[in-house]
């Protein structure tokens, strides 16, 4: 019996040297390579707050650094000149840098919401009902979602773009613009639609129609660096799925770390966390979307000789697929 | 270990891992029930989400009642369906959560398309309604899509789930068997084998033993049963071999005995062979002594019958000292003839044939006390005779050893002016004990010894007349009897004779 037992016994032993040397090779001893990531500070992005915050990039051999952008278009448009490797950005932005035939891609989508996108009007200036937009003066960021949801918000009510007076603001002068009142109303995102509820108080008109619009929330990366780094989109991915578990099994610590970083209110983010699902997939819903916009965008051009890309091939699924299989549905990839 | 332990563990171990198994399996069974149900009702959602989509297409193709109508019923269907499902998993549920949302949304925007195909006001503007078509149409595609691949993840979670929980029960049984099993047949081997090595050399020390080795020693120190079995089998040995060597000393021992009764029936048959010379001894000698005492009774009635003529015939003539020489002859032949006469009463009781009958003793000893009183009635002697004392004897040889008792009382109580003579019986050691007592003259203890042998005295004749022969025949005459005889006395306090029949 003694000798079973230390046969049993050593078996136990080098079971667990196996195991600690197995973590070992995922951990420390990765070789550090450093990726520049363009961040718009919105609660969407709180998975690559959170990796980088709890050390999951370094985890994975990534040295991150984050660079803070005030829209997803701004974001992406740094991946692109080369300020940066990754950078975050509604479908919007992609759509459009598609249109241009810029050489990008999406590597992952990291949140979906139909309840991210807001057109907030002042009652004072006479709006109480949808149809109360009609003429009047509504902020908006060109090549944005919000620019897209206006659109789409409009159609929807069988109203064209010349019945309102749409007016370029910047994302980061959305609040200002409707509490001065330059402007009537603003299609805008989150944080921007929660501080203008709660500056404006009962003079806040939200419309919020939800059905019209799913905004997604993506990482994109120049296809050049995603084909000379393919290690490190996986890596990065990894790092961003940790976040994601993080995220559903830690929500206070979460958002606290998202808080930090977004300069936004505890009780403000809280009041919208639970809409992003921070769920990183890549679904065929991404080119019928990005699509939908394209077709939209070419309309908008009139005489525009430019034809809807297939946005298939502004997808790399390869990262994803290899990290995490069942998260990519999209055909063909 | 034990051999009993580890068949106990032998058998437990095997019942513990069955019952372990089985309760694995049968929650392992449940959880994948669970799962399978699952599974079900998700692929159910799949379907609904495919046919949605497909009324969908068909509507924005066709705008028709058909798909209309059917869009509604499946969509409440699946409603429902979602209404009815709880997942444990909660990204699972929050999966199945979004398509529920994704679903409301979808026949949000169905009905919107609807409503703007079908307006309220048919002169609104054409190509508003047109743009809001394309809008709605391009929102409810995109819908369900992500619809369709939230359910097809979904699925694959609910699929993984059922393979993870078959795995996790596979896994487990192999465990419990690896686990149990290669340690349990390690333990039945090594006892197997230790069985078999210790039965081969308990085997192997019997045969010695059978064999007569008694002083072979099987010597296992194994600590288990057959070790136990190892240590008795030697004690019994040992035991063996120790009643062996007894048996052997008993049978010496026994041969001895045999030699000692042989020589003492050796020595028997001469004693015998012995007392037969003696008794033919004795008888001769006895038969020469009444002869010679028979024979000299003549020629002594001569010397006396002569003497006594020469005294009364020529007494005359003789002076006196002559004829005290004459009377002396006369008194010497007649104490020969009484000694003779004695001589033969001894000799006739040790030859006499004797018959057993049941004797009055009482009545013997007042018949003699009669016949003292009578031969001198101016003696002034008390008799003391115990009534009713009886026993079995020959009555004439009794008599006669009673005689010569009381006459021995009567005799050495004469020179007291009075006297007192008891015949009675006492008990010692419960057996009955005769005596005759005298208040006489009594005798010194240490001449006691003395007493019984013939012609022994203590005193002189001129004191008390006698031979001498009497204690000696009554002597003789109880131990015939088998009986015993014994005296105790002192100077001038009396003597009492005991005798036992």
């Amino acid at each position: 019996m003694n000798k079973t037992m230390t046969v049993l016994l050593i078996a136990v032993v080098l079971s667990v040297n196996i195991g600690c040397n197995r973590k070992g090779e995922h951990g420390s001893t990765k070789q550090q390579e450093t990726v520049i990531i363009a961040v718009s500070p919105q609660p969407v992005s709180a998975p690559l707050y959170v990796a980088f915050e709890k050390g999951f990039f370094e985890r994975e051999g990534l040295r991150v650094t984050l660079q803070s952008y005030t829209s997803g278009k701004d974001a992406l448009n740094a991946v692109i000149g080369g300020k940066a490797h990754l950078g975050t950005a509604a479908e919007t932005p992609v759509m459009i840098a598609g249109l241009k035939g810029e050489k990008i891609y999406v590597i992952a989508t990291l949140a979906e919401s139909d309840k991210y996108m807001k057109i907030i009007a002042r009652k004072d200036r006479g709006i109480s009902i949808p149809a109360d937009l009609k003429g009047k003066k509504i902020g908006v960021s060109p090549g944005t979602n919000g620019e897209f949801y206006l659109h789409a918000y409009l159609t929807v009510n069988h109203l064209a773009k010349k019945d309102v007076q749409a007016v370029d603001v910047l994302p980061k002068d959305m609040v200002d613009a409707l509490v001065t009142g330059k402007v009537d109303a603003v299609s805008t995102w989150v944080p921007h639609t929660t501080t203008l509820q709660h500056k404006l108080g009962s003079n806040a008109l939200i419309i919020d129609d939800h059905g019209i619009y799913v905004m997604t929330w993506n990482v994109a990366a120049t296809q050049d660096f995603v084909k000379s780094h393919p290690a490190q989109i996986e890596n990065f991915l990894r790092a961003v799925l940790r976040a994601n578990k993080f995220i559903k099994e830690r929500p206070d610590e979460a958002r606290a770390i998202t808080a930090k970083h977004i300069g936004m209110d505890m009780p403000m983010l809280s009041e919208t966390w639970d809409l992003y699902g921070f769920n990183t997939v890549l679904n065929q819903s991404l080119i019928l979307s990005l699509e939908d916009q394209a077709r939209w965008m070419i309309k908008k051009e009139a005489g525009s000789a430019r034809r809807t890309p297939n946005f298939v091939d502004f997808v790399y699924a390869d990262g994803l697929k290899t990290v995490q299989p069942e998260a990519v549905r999209i055909s063909g990839k | 270990m034990r051999i009993n332990t580890r068949l106990k563990l032998a058998v437990s171990v095997p019942v513990f891992m069955s019952l372990f198994v089985g309760l694995a399996l049968f929650f392992s069974y449940q959880a994948m029930e669970k799962d399978w149900k699952n599974g079900s009702l998700v692929r159910r959602i799949r379907s609904s989400v495919t046919e949605l989509n497909t009324f969908v297409q068909s509507y924005i193709h066709y705008h028709e009642e058909r798909p209309k109508r059917q869009f509604l019923v499946e969509y409440d269907s699946m409603t429902q369906l979602i209404a009815g499902i709880r997942l444990r998993n909660p990204e699972q549920q929050r999966l199945l959560d979004k398509i529920g949302l994704n679903s409301e949304s979808m026949k949000d925007l169905f009905l919107r398309l609807v409503s703007n195909y079908e307006p309220s006001d048919p002169a609104g503007n054409a190509e508003l309604l047109a743009k809001a078509e394309e809008r709605l149409e391009g929102q409810l595609l995109i819908r369900s899509r992500d619809m369709d691949a939230d359910a097809s993840r979904l699925r694959s979670m609910v699929d993984d789930d059922i393979r993870r929980a078959q795995t996790r029960t596979f896994t487990l049984i192999l465990f419990v068997v690896l686990f149990t099993t290669i340690p349990l047949t390690i333990v039945l081997i090594r006892t197997m084998k230790s069985i078999t090595t210790s039965l081969s050399t308990l085997r192997k020390g019997t045969e010695v033993i059978g064999s007569g080795n008694l002083g072979h020693r099987i010597g296992m120190t194994t600590p288990d049963e057959l070790g136990d079995l190892s240590d008795a089998v030697d004690h019994m040995t040992e035991q063996l071999q120790a009643v062996t060597v007894s048996k052997d000393e008993l049978q010496q021992e026994v041969e001895e005995r045999k030699r000692a009764e042989e020589e003492i029936k050796k020595l028997n048959d001469d004693l015998k062979h012995h007392v037969t010379q003696l008794e033919e001894a004795n008888k001769e000698l006895e038969a020469f002594s009444y002869s010679v005492s028979h024979d000299l009774r003549s020629p002594l009635r001569s010397i006396d019958g002569f003497s006594q003529a020469l005294l009364e015939d020529y007494g005359g003539k003789l002076d006196g000292e002559g004829r005290d020489y004459l009377q002396r002859v006369r008194a010497g032949s007649q104490r020969m003839a009484q000694l003779i006469d004695d001589l033969l009463n001894l000799s006739r009781v040790a030859r006499s044939e004797m018959s057993r009958v049941p004797v009055d003793l009482s009545k013997i000893a007042k018949d003699i006390a009669n016949g003292l009183r009578k031969s001198d009635q101016e003696r002034n002697v008390e008799f003391v005779i115990s009534g009713g004392l009886t026993a079995q004897g020959d009555e004439r040889l009794l008599r006669a050893a009673m005689e010569n008792l009381f006459s021995n009382a009567w005799k050495f109580t004469s020179i007291h002016p009075r006297g007192r003579i008891e015949f009675g019986m006492a008990r010692r050691d419960g057996q009955p004990v005769y005596f005759i007592k005298d208040d006489g003259v009594g005798f010194d203890m240490t001449y006691v010894g003395k007493l019984f042998g013939p012609f022994q005295r203590l005193h002189s004749p001129g004191d008390f007349p006698g031979t001498g022969i009497g204690l000696a025949t009554v002597q003789r005459i109880i131990h015939r009897h088998g009986g015993r005889i014994w005296i105790e006395g002192a100077v001038e306090k009396g003597a009492t004779v005991y005798f036992t029949l």
